[in-house]
């Protein structure tokens, strides 16, 4: 991945994005969507009929309606994927970067925080799917005006903080264990 | 005899005309969703490259939908 205005001497250390359970939670629900129609439509036209025999419609117009159908949750399905693959946050030698991307044409960059700022991290997982696959949300406690960070949904955050403890200790060693590159700001 | 029941709501003799009008409001969406999306996989697309992987398989599901669209209409 390469990352436009990257400050100097800065490299990324790591990517994150959101737990594919988001993803599928995301997906699930669209298919359910999709299913509505054919599950419901037979049993209105049904009734309709009160035990007669149903209504004829022309060949084509059921295949019509599923196609149209399918191209409306088919569009609906890729905004869904760009909005789960275009959150990011990247974990850079100096910084976290949050990438959001909040529908179409609203895409919200920031720097989260620098990483000589981060005084402590916690790794939080909820519910029965975060413990059971392994996803929530990390809290990063920083010396900054805004001193608390938290990324929700994000796959193995024990990971995420360990990565991130490391790039601070490796970057911005305690006085006295290194020399650290200092980050143009 | 079980003879058809009549539709409680007037249908024109042409049933393509309502066929038309949904085909055309699926094709404005999805112009609307094409454009979204293709933009911003192509502006972006040095940061994500799994967009050149989805980018053909969106495109070619529209097609084939579209095309079936237009086909059912003219089987009506």
């Amino acid at each position: 991945m390469t990352l436009k205005n990257m400050r100097e001497g800065e490299k990324i250390v790591l990517v994150v994005r959101k737990h594919w359970f988001v993803l599928f939670r995301n997906v699930l629900a669209l298919v359910i969507l999709f299913v509505l129609p054919f599950l419901f439509l037979p049993l209105f036209f049904g009734f309709l009929a009160q035990g007669q025999t149903p209504t004829d419609f022309p060949a084509g117009v059921g295949f019509f309606f599923a196609s149209f159908w399918t191209l409306i949750i088919w569009n609906l399905l890729f905004a869904r994927w760009t909005d789960y693959y275009y959150d990011i946050w990247i974990v850079t030698s100096q910084r976290v970067i949050d990438i959001e991307q909040k529908g179409f044409f609203n895409r919200d960059v920031a720097t989260l925080f620098n990483l000589n700022y981060v005084q402590d991290v916690t790794t939080v997982l909820t519910g029965i799917f975060g413990n059971l696959l392994g996803f929530g949300k990390l809290q990063v406690q920083t010396a900054a005006s805004r001193d608390e960070f938290v990324m929700y949904d994000i796959a193995d955050p024990v990971r995420i903080e360990h990565e991130i403890r490391e790039a601070q200790r490796k970057y911005y060693p305690p006085p006295g264990q290194g020399h650290p590159p200092l980050p143009s700001e | 005899m079980n003879d058809p029941v009549p539709v409680p709501f007037p249908i024109p003799n042409d049933p393509s005309i309502i066929l038309w009008l949904f085909f055309w409001f699926a094709i404005a969406v999805t112009v609307a969703y094409a454009f979204a999306l293709l933009y911003h996989w192509i502006r972006y697309a040095h940061m994500y490259p799994l967009v050149w992987v989805m980018l053909p398989i969106y495109l070619i599901g529209v097609v084939i939908l579209i095309g079936a669209m237009v086909s059912s209409i003219a089987a009506v």
